[in-house]
């Protein structure tokens, strides 16, 4: 046992004309609430087909709990709960006979009637009301649910969900969330997504993908702080020329950026030394010596989230 | 030739079957089979089940049999029963079961050949237009084309409904109760082989199809 409950070597994905992944090289461990990151088209989806035998790698390796994802799928999938990102069901079943049916292939129907199995994960995802009406009148959002339901309806050891929060609206985000961390007690949680919030707010290792490439991977404190070091933003007024030269040339001061307005001067500078920014930095500005004043009209740490990240490593100005 | 053969059953009630269970349910099955693994790929249900623990083969083994079953069901069997009812209703005698039987499975046998080749261009191509396109072409060639090039009687699966060239259809020789030699048994053996390339190929290809 590796203690990874997805590992991949070199994965490759092609499409005709397309390189869909360019040597994936991920490790998820287990019992981790794993967001997976990146832009439309970055090939996310493609990436969590493979895990589940719906698409074939085109060159590299990915092991699930050890198990090859080409030559051992039905045993991965027997451990595996899947939901695609547009969950589709046959129209004419209700939302119960969805999660039997389901329910069916991995335990037989006897057990599934003495666990009481499926009102159990129908009041989870909040479909009491509708448990018995036909799936084709189910909104988008109900649909979203009903899929989270059927991929964790055999409580599996590794859910695999693809865009699980994309059609719900705030209190369907909320609940789902909520439900991925009520399940890391028992099960690893690897999805994507484009929140970035909701991602910040209970994953607890992320990677990001970007063109086929892994750009980032890891905690998501690492990723926070593996940045270009702390950064303090400050608002000016007055005459400014040539502070940043003289700021600088500061040991500790790492970089600087100013855009300049009409009357006010916006300033990111980023340090090495925060301890020493956060005593020194505005001392070195309020006693530089200039023709007039300079006034601090706004001084702050600036936070570096995710998006932020996100954005820098997928080549977005995030201005 | 036709009229000699449907003596004493009744003309019309006579060719009406034999279109009935020889052509009707060919272009059923066509219609059927169409949609089938398409609607499953498209619609994305395709995903969701085989994101469970089962393999390709059974699942195109359950969509193959559930639905060639009902067509053969539908379209042959049950108006099979309907057409014994009325032969005997206007002849005299009975008719022989075991000839009504011969045509009734041969005309299976004829459904399964355009249903097998229709699924397998479901497996091939992920839009109806296509699949109804080249499985409407196949039929063409068997019903209308074939019969029309001399020598292909023995050869083609056409024979098993159509009268090609100076051949009477397998269908009719049967249920006249005409004797029938190995060399007239070959347009069966032709179609049985047909189905089981074709669903053979289905299944090597559903294997390969990426969802």
């Amino acid at each position: 046992m590796t203690g990874f409950a997805i590992q991949t070597h070199g994965l490759v994905k092609e499409f005709p004309g397309v390189v869909a992944l360019r040597g994936l090289d991920l490790q998820v461990p287990e019992k981790s609430i794993f967001g997976f990151l990146g832009p439309n088209g970055a090939g996310k989806t493609t990436m969590l087909k493979m895990l589940v035998g719906l698409m074939k790698p085109t060159a590299g390796s990915a092991h699930i709990f050890d198990h090859d994802v080409e030559t051992e799928s039905m045993k991965i999938r027997s451990r595996v709960g899947y939901l695609a990102q547009s969950p589709k069901f046959y129209d004419h079943m209700s939302a119960r006979q969805v999660l039997n049916f389901t329910a069916k292939f991995f335990v037989s129907q006897s057990e599934i009637d003495e666990g009481n199995w499926i009102d159990d994960i129908i009041k989870v995802v909040g479909l009491e009301d509708k448990a018995d009406r036909p799936v084709g009148g189910f909104s988008g959002g109900e649909k979203q649910r009903l899929g989270i339901a059927q991929a964790q309806v055999h409580q599996p050891d590794l859910l695999i969900l693809d865009e699980p929060a994309a059609a719900l609206d705030p209190i369907g985000r909320r609940d789902v969330l909520k439900i991925m961390e009520n399940l890391k007690e028992t099960s690893t949680v690897f999805y994507s997504t484009h929140i970035l919030d909701d991602v910040q707010r209970v994953s607890d290792q992320v990677a990001i993908l970007n063109e086929g490439v892994l750009v980032a991977q890891g905690p998501i404190e690492t990723i926070l702080e593996d940045q270009d070091g702390p950064m303090f933003e400050l608002k000016l007024k007055g005459a400014t020329e040539h502070l940043k030269s003289h700021l600088t040339a500061l040991d500790w001061v790492s970089s600087i950026q100013v855009q300049n307005g009409n009357d006010v001067s916006k300033w990111q500078i980023m340090v090495n030394d925060k301890e020493m920014a956060e005593k020194e930095l505005l001392r070195e500005i309020m006693n530089y010596p200039t023709e007039t004043t300079i006034k601090v009209v706004e001084f702050t740490e600036k936070k570096i989230d995710l998006e932020e990240i996100f954005m820098k490593v997928v080549g977005e100005d995030t201005s | 030739m036709l009229i000699a053969a449907l003596q004493g059953v009744g003309e019309e009630i006579g060719f009406l079957f034999v279109i009935f269970v020889g052509v009707s349910p060919a272009i059923g099955a066509i219609i059927v089979a169409n949609n089938i693994i398409v609607k499953e790929r498209t619609s994305g249900t395709a995903e969701w089940i085989l994101s469970k623990p089962i393999t390709r083969k059974s699942f195109i083994w359950a969509k193959y049999l559930s639905a060639s079953l009902g067509v053969i069901v539908t379209a042959v069997l049950i108006p099979g029963v309907v057409a014994y009812i009325q032969i005997n209703a206007v002849t005299d005698g009975v008719f022989p079961l075991a000839r009504f039987l011969g045509v009734l499975s041969l005309a299976a046998v004829n459904v399964l050949v355009y249903f097998a080749f229709t699924f397998l261009m479901g497996t091939i191509f992920s839009d109806t237009g296509p699949v109804l396109g080249a499985s409407f072409g196949f039929f063409m060639i068997f019903l209308s084309f074939m019969p029309l090039i001399p020598g292909t009687e023995n050869y083609t699966i056409s024979r098993l409904i159509v009268p090609q060239g100076t051949s009477e259809s397998l269908a009719l020789s049967i249920f006249t109760g005409e004797n029938l030699g190995f060399i007239d048994l070959l347009p069966l053996l032709w179609a049985i082989l047909y189905v089981i390339v074709f669903t053979m190929l289905a299944l090597y290809k559903f294997e390969r199809v990426e969802l």
